[in-house]
């Protein structure tokens, strides 16, 4: 399932609230690594799970259960998260 | 990320990891770790986390009660075997699911059903007395254990004397100790968290092996000082995903890399990365061990702990 070109954007933006500032100039790509590729630490991923949640009102560990440990490329984030934002909405 | 495993040796223990379970976890344990956690995303997002979702989350992550989640990752990331370690929370901690005695028993069953991709190291809280040390005997001698695991944080020093009838069966046994050292959830003593503790234990029992679990990231310059003065201290590399590769130049560069061990933690890092990922970052270009000798990656990546644990 593919999701909208500005659910896409929204997701994107909301993942680069949680780079680290030597790696906001990375160009977007969905085979990056939120950790590897673009610096994010484990805090910082929980702070972008739950601005998923305040941003969208749904609630990522129970909704996507153990499909949330699948998530580490942007392009993950995209599928996964967006479909179910996009479900949801 | 660029990686050139071309150096990556036949065979791989991740010698320092855990049941992710809270059959072996107290809540308590995590609640500390939440409320810490707590504090950091709000100051990122200037928003209160709800503390019982976030529990939550840390909690799914422990639901791997048999290990076939972690053995298809050890498939995937072909590591071949992995050193489970069960510290003793129950005493200093409330709210365990098990107590420890059910906690060995879990780890035995884990061993026979895995007994070619499992070693074990457990340990129990001294402050239990006798029953805490003729537990881990049995653990030793019925269950094949193959080391002692402690965890200074939860009250006690190393160099305790309640702790030297273990190091007496550790020596009997000639299996290591292997002991956290550094940072934990803030429910624990910190105290306690310092290598240099255990510097009279490991003088008392010099042909008892010691390793340092965090030693390359926590107390790094203490950890190498020790290792480099004492042949019977060891320091291993978990929770290296915490920082940058490179890091790992301040221990592979002071003539003991036939003293470090590969270590993971999982399921600590669970959420930045398979483990295929983790032992990946390992083998970018910038990494330490692109400068070692076949002997040294082999040795730290399944030789040194086969040594201290006996076998083969």
């Amino acid at each position: 399932m593919s999701i909208s070109p500005e659910l896409e954007k929204e997701l994107v933006e909301l993942i680069w609230r949680v780079v680290p500032k030597a790696y906001k100039k990375t160009t977007p790509s969905p085979e990056l690594s939120l950790s590897q590729d673009l610096g994010i630490d484990s805090m910082a991923l929980v702070s972008f799970t739950f601005s998923i949640e305040e941003t969208y009102g749904c609630n990522l560990i129970d909704q996507l259960g153990e499909k949330i440990f699948e998530i580490f490329t942007v392009g993950d984030v995209l599928d996964i998260v967006g479909e179910l934002i996009s479900r949801i909405k | 990320m660029t990686i050139d495993d071309s150096i990556r040796p036949g065979h791989i223990i991740d010698a320092h990891l855990h049941v992710a379970s809270t059959r072996y976890l107290p809540t308590a344990f995590m609640q500390g770790v939440v409320e810490n956690s707590a504090r950091a995303i709000e100051a990122r997002t200037a928003t209160k986390p709800n503390l019982k979702q976030l529990l939550d989350l840390y909690l799914k992550q422990l639901q791997d009660h048999d290990c076939s989640q972690l053995l298809q990752q050890m498939d995937d990331a072909n590591i071949d075997q992995a050193v489970l370690l069960l510290p003793d929370y129950t005493y200093a901690l409330t709210g365990s699911e098990l107590s420890i005695e059910e906690m060995f028993k879990g780890h035995h069953q884990l061993l026979q059903n895995n007994p070619d991709r499992f070693y074990v190291f457990a340990g129990v809280d001294p402050r239990w007395g006798k029953e805490g040390i003729d537990l881990f005997e049995k653990g030793v001698k019925e269950y094949g254990f193959k080391g002692l695991k402690i965890y200074p944080p939860c009250g006690y020093s190393p160099s305790d004397p309640s702790m030297y009838p273990f190091y007496e069966i550790c020596q009997q046994q000639k299996i290591p100790v292997l002991m956290h050292v550094g940072g934990t959830s803030p429910v624990f003593e910190l105290d306690m968290a310092s290598p240099i503790l255990v510097d009279k234990a490991a003088r008392d029992f010099g042909d008892v092996n010691f390793i340092l679990a965090h030693g390359a990231v926590a107390y790094t310059h203490e950890c190498v000082m020790l290792a480099s003065s004492r042949a019977n201290i060891y320091i291993d590399i978990s929770t290296y995903q915490k920082l940058p590769v490179a890091h790992l130049n301040h221990v592979f560069s002071k003539g003991i890399n036939h003293k470090i061990i590969f270590g993971t933690d999982w399921p600590i890092f669970r959420m930045k990365g398979q483990q295929k990922n983790q032992l990946d970052s390992l083998f970018q270009l910038d990494s330490p061990l692109h400068t070692l000798e076949d002997w040294e990656v082999s040795a730290f990546f399944s030789g040194t702990i086969k040594y201290l644990m006996g076998v083969a």
